[in-house]
């Protein structure tokens, strides 16, 4: 009876019972934005454990702030704009730390260090899986500008509006930036669709 | 909306095929110890913060502002009070040295009676207590006998002031008491003589004068005092040994008081032997040249052989005479120059009687 009741409320009547200090409307938001905020992420960073743990950091976000929802937007859209940041944040201080070579511990500079590759061999994969590995390096390689909207709006499947809204840009340039991402993403992924 | 994605729709479609990624079985576990974390850190985060912003909220003030204020006050605080205390030192002994100065001023005034001098004129021999703040070359102690340079009690350097005040002292009051009575004596012996001279009774005053100086001599049993004044102390200064005595016992005197008192005890009494043998001695001159005037008289105004020589105060003058000899030579033995004059004159006498006899 519990679940059923919480299953049946919008997303919005969920925060707002969550702002009344009700965990287990925060316990099903998380049911159920949990995995479209991975899949959101990890398309976004290509990592899976970063995806886990910048879809935690945004869990966490909610719950710190819930009370600063307001009934001006959808709470996927207001949910997405904070996922969006959280990423947008940690992959920046992830670059900083990823910008100190390993080599440059070495005073001779004589070694070089052979870090083991997590992709799989060639052999390893198939057709399909390497289609998808082609696509999201193609998604990976594109900008922050285009790749954020080209996933919100191919991958997650949200309107423009919902888009311009997250992305807090106009809806004529979130069109356009989409239509840019695509043609580059056809650029970049000749070879697999021919 | 359709019209744009008409342009690429093998792309949107590759992009809508790839597969969802469902979060881990463990997402949920990992989101709620994140939260623990983060709540304890809020709540650590309060606890911090809450002092820091007590501190900078203190009486309205920053941090630097409380610590240098009340060191301020403090200062304040020291400053007034120790110039309080200055200026009333300062003023107590100005107060003090003119009011010493006043004093010894109105002293030399009354000494000197009134004579002729402006106020606040300074007396040569007059000591001003500025005068001996200035000069410390006399402050230097005092010479300290050897007796009591080691003595930390005072009772054995210094006899009690009480003792000193209600002891009566022998060298004081004795000779007093000892004049007027060699005084009363002579003015007795005087009286005596003038009453032989019209009565013509010398045996009496003799006797009298002699049991006089017996009384006198008889010595009294506390040493130092004679009997008579002993009768006195009864009387008068009695009650006060008596009441004296229960409060000072003479074993709590020390060893050299004592020894100092009856030093002083045995000098008087030789001081009293030798000026009653004098006055013996002066009485007895007295007597005797009187008694030779008479018996000049008595030989004159009567024939020579009606007159027995057993009658004649010869005989019996030496007898006492000799008696007095022997006693004083029992107590004094030196001076008994004086007394052989006696003798002589007797002999001188004999001799006169003789030559007139013959």
């Amino acid at each position: 009876m519990h679940k059923v009741e919480y299953k049946k409320l919008t997303d919005e009547e969920l925060i707002f019972r969550f702002q009344e200090e009700d965990y287990d409307a925060f316990n099903e938001i998380v049911f159920r934005y949990k995995d479209k905020l991975v899949n959101f992420i990890f398309r976004y960073t290509g990592n899976r454990d970063d995806a886990e743990d910048f879809a935690q950091d945004t869990f966490l976000k909610l719950y710190r702030s819930k009370h600063l929802y307001r009934e001006i937007a959808k709470f996927s859209t207001w949910f997405y704009t904070i996922a969006l940041n959280t990423v947008k944040t940690s992959l920046k201080k992830q670059n900083r730390y990823n910008s100190i070579s390993i080599s440059d511990f070495d005073p001779e500079g004589d070694k070089d260090f052979d870090l083991p590759s997590e992709d799989k061999t060639p052999d390893e994969l198939t057709d399909t899986e390497i289609e998808r590995e082609e696509v999201q390096k193609a998604i990976e390689s594109l900008d922050e500008t285009f790749r954020e909207v080209i996933i919100l709006r191919d991958i997650e499947d949200l309107e423009y509006e919902e888009i311009a809204k997250i992305t807090g840009l106009p809806l004529g340039t979130v069109k356009s930036r989409i239509n840019r991402g695509r043609e580059k993403l056809k650029n970049i992924l000749i070879k697999i669709l021919k | 909306m359709h019209q744009e994605e008409e342009k690429y729709p093998e792309i949107r479609n590759k992009l809508l095929s790839l597969p969802r990624i469902k979060a881990s079985e463990d997402f949920m576990t990992k989101l709620q110890h994140k939260i623990n974390l983060a709540e304890a850190e809020e709540r650590n985060a309060k606890l911090n913060t809450r002092p820091a912003e007590e501190k900078k909220k203190f009486f309205g003030f920053s941090g630097w502002l409380v610590p240098s204020l009340s060191f301020g006050a403090v200062a304040v605080i020291a400053f007034l009070v120790i110039y309080t205390g200055v200026f009333r030192t300062s003023k107590d002994d100005i107060s003090n040295n003119n009011n010493v100065a006043s004093s010894q001023e109105k002293m030399n005034s009354d000494i000197t009676g009134n004579e002729d001098k402006l106020p606040g004129t300074r007396v040569p021999d007059q000591i001003i207590a500025g005068d001996l703040k200035q000069d410390k070359s006399d402050l230097s102690a005092p010479p300290v006998s050897p007796e009591t340079k080691f003595s930390t009690d005072r009772m054995t350097a210094e006899p009690p002031k009480v003792m000193e005040m209600l002891t009566p002292n022998p060298s004081t009051s004795e000779p007093v008491n000892e004049k007027e009575k060699i005084i009363e004596t002579q003015k007795r012996t005087d009286d005596v003589i003038e009453k032989e001279e019209k009565t013509g009774q010398p045996k009496d005053v003799m006797k009298k004068s002699d049991e006089s100086i017996k009384d006198e001599k008889k010595v009294s049993p506390i040493p130092g005092f004679p009997k008579g004044e002993d009768k006195k102390s009864e009387k008068e200064g009695g009650k006060i040994d008596n009441l004296i005595s229960p409060f000072v016992n003479p074993s709590d005197k020390p060893a050299k008081i004592i020894e100092d008192e009856k030093k002083g005890q045995e000098k008087n009494k030789d001081n009293k032997e030798n000026k009653q043998e004098n006055n013996i001695k002066q009485q007895k001159d007295t007597t005797t040249n009187k008694k030779k005037e008479k018996q000049k008289e008595i030989i004159k105004e009567t024939p020579k052989q009606d007159i027995p020589r057993t009658e004649t105060p010869k005989i019996i003058i030496p007898k006492e005479e000799n008696k007095n000899q022997n006693r004083n030579k029992q107590e004094t033995p030196k001076k008994e120059t004086p007394k052989q004059e006696v003798p002589k004159q007797e002999t001188k006498n004999k001799q006169e009687q003789n030559k007139n006899n013959d």
